[in-house]
């Protein structure tokens, strides 16, 4: 069981990394262009700016005005779409091969320089302060594991505070701030360019180096020290939520570097308690026990992989039944981490679970922009894109004393855990 | 479109090539189909067999989602938490699902473990057990699921717009209700998955880096005796489309905000030749962003940021409809310009640009769809049910670059003609009411449906 992926690389003299690795199975092409900077470094007082930045480069260039990036990528047979996550913001594109070209004009373009004025950056506040009416009122639980749970983990700001921001902080950015921020962060040498697909290497680098390597560098800002030693006590908080029907609790543990040898086994052990029906939470606690109803969770969650600066969290999630108390919930999902922290786990279901990881993984990279994405993520945190295809190695040497000791660093003493509650007078039969 | 001018030209199409499908069938009926596609090693594993739920007898409407989801809840020879585990081993999922015209289950997982892919799915399909605990789960998510989307403005539109189009037909019926979810048993369940799952009505396809000649010996021999039990279901007739005059239907729910249209009619089957210039049509009228109701409703207008049109093909009837979600004041004007737009697909011809732009998206996103063997797959079982061969896959691009402005005019007229058209809005009725009386007679929906 061997994957083969052809990888060429290129650093332009303004070190922006180009990464190419051709497959003309189908006339297509996936492409990120991927910036070193996430919600995590954005500035103090300003939180869910790096989110709001990530909107203002679809409004416009000197060269192309406000929606032309969107319009060309479709009447071209593509879309495109941007996300900002915590270390990094990605830009990504589908497209036929036919609109290579005009797509890499298209990110040089707004890697070169933005344009706009008060009134795009009133207008995208308003889409992002939208975006989050929507996306936190809307949602029965609000925030939870993306901005109540960090704030309960950890204690620097960088890891702490909401991507999404809050509305005081979204209201004071300014025109100055998106100018600095383009300067400090949107530089070629704080990128990677990936491109999966239907294309050649060598055609690639050219169009790059002609569209891209004007573009000048500039002095990255110091990378700050996001790590943070495992905490010394619990945080236990019980909410109300208005609009939920059944209850919730997510909870978190700081997890160490990337580089540490419990890194992957810890990737294993979230894939074992929430991958699936014949996972050990599924199993134990929703059809076993049968007071779960749903789960979700996993290591590193929000960037996937082991792509991270400093620490990141291991999270879960257990929507639970109204007549089972938290407490309940709590002690078997205690129950299920000791039983692999004591016992460890069969070697079938040891060898099972690696093979859905593996299985899971070449199915994210076999869509051109899943493997674009993964192989500027590698760039970003390894620093070389080959790195990517080590993953199956090192799930494969993951022993059972390794699993055991990755499941002892979710200890309750050092949990953050957050239960949401629907409001007690709720009679609302199911 | 853009005032860019040394925006770099786009390249010629390039064709979507047509995959290599491997035929053959079992002395008992089953079409087993096997596509060579390598890249990652990874295979997808699908049967589909006719009897979705517009097979569903009367008294049990919604009965097909029903069947699917338990079919996954056991089998004579393995548990459920067994089947999750030999899934898992495979490094897979297994799951099954209902639609209109067709049941289907999937397994998928590594290229290597194909037979035991093969063995979960031929397990589900031939030896159903339908435990009762089992078959009580599923109807307590069906539950909850209804009672969720009842609450979804979007779901009860789309609810009374099939009501309103197929009437009584069975198309016309797309959900269980708290009724028929508790009039099932185990019993009935058996009784339909003989009827429904049987090897004649029946297509198996296997994907990814498989070889061919092992898949189909593989096939023949776990899917050997297999054969159906009790009658077939009857072929569902085809369904007569409305005509005029025009009808508006209004679903009131006090207090919305915005109002939810849909707009539409039945059109043709995917095997008309018109089919094609149908799809570029909905492209131009409503299914981009650069398309005439975005521009109009959205842009110009700004009275819904999520407005799009679109054409759904089932196996014996094509059907259009726009769609949007706007605010209460403006249903009104919104309506008025959707049913113009439509008007002017239906008596003016699509610009050069217009037909450029439609066919590189059309093209595009069919190459976008097709870049993985579960994407080629999708294809191929969506074609099969609606009566197509897989050499389809290989001609659409040029079926598409062939369509004229003419082609794509008739098309629109048979399917855009605004005098006999369904309207459906779900909103504030009060607020709504007098203002889409304007365009024609209002019944007024239960909210029951």
């Amino acid at each position: 069981m061997t994957l083969h992926v052809p990888l060429e690389t290129r650093v332009l003299s303004n070190g922006l990394t180009v990464v190419v690795s051709e497959n003309p199975a189908a006339p297509v092409f996936g492409l990120c262009v991927l910036y070193r900077i996430g919600s995590r470094l954005e500035p103090r007082g300003r939180s869910g700016f790096a989110h709001l930045f990530e909107h203002l480069m679809f409004e416009g260039t000197p060269n192309a005005g406000k929606g032309v990036f969107d319009r060309v990528c479709e009447s071209s047979g593509g879309s495109n779409n941007g996300q900002t996550r915590p270390d990094v913001t990605i830009y990504v594109v589908d497209a036929p091969s036919s609109a290579l070209e005009r797509i890499l004009f298209l990110e040089a373009d707004r890697m070169t320089a933005l344009a706009f004025g008060q009134e795009s950056l009133d207008n995208q506040r308003d889409v992002v302060k939208e975006e989050i009416r929507v996306n936190v009122q809307n949602d029965p639980y609000g925030l939870f594991e993306y901005g109540e749970l960090p704030l309960a983990l950890f204690d620097k700001w960088e890891n702490a505070h909401d991507g999404y921001g809050d509305f005081h902080d979204l209201d004071a950015a300014t025109l100055a701030d998106v100018e600095s921020f383009f300067g400090a962060f949107y530089r070629p040498n704080n990128a990677v360019l990936a491109v999966a697909g239907d294309v050649a290497a060598d055609d690639v680098f050219e169009k790059a180096e002609r569209l891209f390597g004007g573009i000048p560098a500039a002095n990255l800002p110091p990378r700050p020290d996001l790590t943070e030693p495992e905490r010394t006590s619990p945080v236990h908080l019980v909410k109300e939520a208005p609009l939920a029907r059944t209850p919730a609790v997510a909870m978190a543990w700081r997890m160490p570097e990337r580089t540490h040898p419990d890194a992957i086994p810890l990737l294993l052990l979230g894939e074992l308690l929430h991958n699936g029906r014949a996972s050990r939470l599924y199993a134990g606690l929703v059809e076993g026990r049968q007071i779960a109803t749903d789960l979700s969770g996993g290591f590193n969650p929000f960037q996937g992989g082991t792509w991270y600066d400093g620490t990141t969290l291991f999270l879960s999630r257990l929507g639970y039944r109204r007549d089972v108390s938290e407490t309940t919930v709590l002690a078997a999902f205690d129950e299920e981490v000791a039983r692999i922290a004591r016992d460890g786990v069969g070697e079938g279901e040891l060898a099972r679970v690696k093979t859905k990881v593996l299985t899971d993984w070449y199915a994210g990279l076999e869509p051109r922009l899943g493997l674009a994405v993964e192989l500027a993520q590698a760039v970003a945190f390894s620093g070389a894109p080959e790195a990517l295809l080590d993953l199956p190695a090192q799930i494969d040497s993951v022993s059972n004393e390794e699993l055991r000791r990755a499941a002892a660093w979710l200890d309750p003493r050092t949990r953050a855990a957050i239960v949401k509650v629907p409001p007690r007078e709720d009679k609302v039969a199911k | 479109m853009s005032s860019l001018e040394n925006l770099p030209p786009l390249g010629p199409p390039r064709p979507v090539p047509a995959p290599r499908v491997e035929t053959k069938m079992l002395p008992n009926g089953l079409t087993v189909r096997v596509i060579p596609y390598s890249g990652v090693p990874l295979a997808s594993v699908r049967l589909v067999s006719r009897g979705g739920l517009s097979v569903d007898p009367a008294p049990s409407p919604g009965l097909a989602r029903l069947l699917a989801a338990s079919l996954r809840e056991g089998t004579t020879t393995r548990t459920s938490a067994v089947l999750a585990e030999l899934a898992q081993e495979a490094g897979g999922d297994l799951s099954a699902g209902a639609g209109p015209d067709s049941l289907s289950i999937g397994a998928s997982g590594l290229a290597a473990r194909v037979p035991l892919l093969l063995d979960l799915v031929a397990d589900l399909a031939m030896r159903p057990a339908f435990p009762s605990d089992g078959v009580a789960r599923v109807k307590d998510l069906v539950h909850e699921d209804l009672e969720t989307s009842e609450s979804e403005p979007s779901y009860l539109a789309v609810r009374t717009f099939a009501r309103a189009l197929y009437g009584s037909h069975p198309y016309g019926t797309i959900s269980p209700t708290t009724a028929s979810i508790d009039a099932v048993t185990p019993e009935l369940l058996a009784v339909e998955a003989g009827r429904r799952l049987r090897p004649e009505r029946s297509l198996l396809l296997v994907a990814g880096d498989v070889d061919p000649a092992a898949v189909h010996s593989e096939a023949a021999r776990l899917f050997d005796g297999w054969s159906g039990a009790g009658a077939a279901p009857a072929a569902v007739p085809a369904p007569v489309a409305p005509s005029g005059p025009r009808r508006i239907l209004v679903l009131d729910r006090p207090g919305s905000v915005q109002a939810n249209l849909l707009v539409g009619n039945l059109g043709f089957p995917r095997t008309d030749p018109d089919a094609y210039p149908l799809e570029l049509a909905m492209t131009v009228y409503g299914g981009s962003f650069t398309s005439r109701l975005v521009q109009n409703l959205r842009e110009e207008k700004g009275y819904t940021y999520s407005p799009g049109a679109g054409a759904s093909w089932l196996a014996g009837c094509g059907t259009v409809r726009s769609y949007a979600a706007v605010r209460t004041e403006v249903t009104g004007a919104a309506l008025n310009e959707i049913l113009y737009e439509m008007e002017r697909m239906a008596t003016t011809d699509a610009t050069d640009e217009e037909m450029e732009r439609a066919f590189r998206r059309d093209a595009g996103s069919l190459a976008i769809s097709l870049q993985t063997a579960a994407g080629v797959a999708d294809e191929v079982a969506r074609l099969w049910v609606l009566g197509l061969p897989p050499e389809e896959i290989g001609r659409e691009v040029d079926e598409l670059a062939s369509v004229t402005k003419a082609d794509v005019r008739r098309a629109s007229r048979r399917v855009f003609g605004t005098g006999a058209a369904r309207v459906v809005a779900v909103g504030d009725a009060a607020a709504i009411r007098e203002e889409l009386g304007t365009f024609g007679e209002i019944e007024e929906v239960p909210a029951g449906g």
